[in-house]
């Protein structure tokens, strides 16, 4: 069933100089009985909703994956059954997709990693601090060298 | 406790929820989309499930094996409103199916409105198994609920061919409607703590301003005369006797097997 659509997919847009431009605007709204109406009306006018999954009060909203509703109540209904047959949940949330502003997979220079960042990182804090608070904290509680004098 | 009383009601309770849910699950790979057919099934199976609940209190109180109730009994013998019971549409499955989504989503609407209705007078039962079941099968139909009035107001304010065609279906369907409202053998009691004409008012409370507000005209009270068969009280039409037919066929070539 190809229910998962990941945003993104067959919506490039060529990068200019300042970036991706927009995505193509929003299906329009179905319109209220009795108006005029063109050969459009009679089709059926979907927008996809990418899903959200809540599974217990401590975790995040995992993304699920994506249903084509009419809109955001029946969105939140059918994602219920399509991926919730199984597994429990606590909350569900429905994005349109038009909503969500993504990078282009082509503009790599966005996100370049060239220079050295290892200052970003943990590493080396066991070996050198870790090893000197241990020690300092002995210190602190050895007994027999500060309080006893025999 | 009236024990006549209450197995009726069990009854009532069981051929309702097994033939809905026979009927829902007749739309599979039918439905409007794709995922609408996982929501719709998933719908069936759960009714299906609400059955199985009420064919075993059936069974603890000795009217037989649960599997034998649901699949054996003769359509002179259940008690499911006639609403539930017709068909879908024209066709079938192998043959040309044209089945009806107007009419579907009339036809569970409208029933599922009745039984939330049906679901809370029996949360007050005095029978405690039926009404603790009845509490946990109101959370799950709940969502059925909301599901159903959801399409209905997307038929009903979508283009000028969902509304007709759901006007359409309810029309068809309301001469049924009475049906779900008979009392059949029940005697309102501790048992079922309602009359009809409760029920009936309330049903009718629940469902006007949503037809108010879609604007679609209210068709008023179904003729208690009408032709439809009653089908608490055994009344069926052929469309129920082929449904058992195929529903109960894999069960019959073996009725003693495990499965």
């Amino acid at each position: 069933m190809d229910a998962v659509r990941k945003p993104g997919f067959a919506e490039q847009v060529p990068a200019g100089p300042l970036g991706t431009a927009p995505a193509a605007p929003a299906e329009t709204v179905r319109q209220a009985p009795g108006e005029a109406g063109t050969a459009a009306r009679s089709e059926r006018q979907f927008r996809i909703y990418e899903i959200f999954v809540q599974k217990d009060h401590l975790s995040p909203h995992v993304w699920v994956g994506s249903v084509a509703a009419g809109g955001p109540e029946e969105a939140l209904v059918l994602a219920r059954e399509q991926f919730l047959r199984r597994d429990a949940a606590v909350s569900i949330w429905a994005v349109e997709q038009q909503a969500i502003h993504r990078t282009d997979y082509a503009d790599r220079d966005f996100f370049a990693r060239e220079t050295d960042k290892r200052y970003r990182t943990l590493a080396g804090y066991s070996q050198a601090n870790a090893e000197r608070w241990r020690k300092y904290r002995r210190a602190l509680l050895d007994l027999e060298q500060d309080f006893v004098r025999d | 406790m009236d024990r006549a009383s209450v197995i009726a009601l069990l009854y009532q309770l069981a051929d309702d929820e097994l033939v809905v849910g026979h009927r829902d699950s007749e739309w599979l790979g039918l439905a409007p989309h794709i995922e609408e057919d996982v929501a719709f099934s998933s719908i069936a199976q759960d009714e299906v499930g609400h059955a199985t609940l009420f064919y075993n209190l059936l069974a603890d109180l000795g009217e037989g094996r649960a599997d034998d109730l649901a699949f054996l009994r003769p359509a002179a013998l259940r008690r499911n409103a006639v609403l539930l019971e017709r068909p879908n549409g024209p066709g079938s499955y192998l043959d040309q199916p044209q089945f009806d989504w107007g009419y579907t989503i009339a036809r569970r609407l409208f029933y599922d409105v009745f039984d939330q209705i049906r679901l809370e007078v029996l949360a007050g039962s005095s029978y405690a198994p039926l009404a603790q079941a009845a509490v946990k099968i109101r959370r799950e139909e709940r969502y059925h609920l909301i599901h159903h009035t959801t399409w209905f107001r997307r038929l009903a304010t979508g283009t000028d061919e969902s509304r007709r065609r759901l006007a359409e279906g309810v029309a068809r369907a309301w001469p049924d409607v009475g049906g779900l409202f008979s009392p059949g053998e029940v005697e309102p009691g501790p048992v079922f703590p309602a009359t009809p004409a409760e029920l009936w008012d309330r049903w009718v409370a629940a469902l006007q301003p949503l037809f108010a507000e879609v604007g679609l005209a209210w068709p008023g009270r179904p003729d208690p005369e009408g032709a439809s068969p009653d089908g608490r009280r055994g009344q069926h039409t052929a469309d129920l006797a082929e449904l058992l037919e195929t529903m109960g066929e894999v069960y019959r070539t073996a009725p003693n097997a495990a499965w």
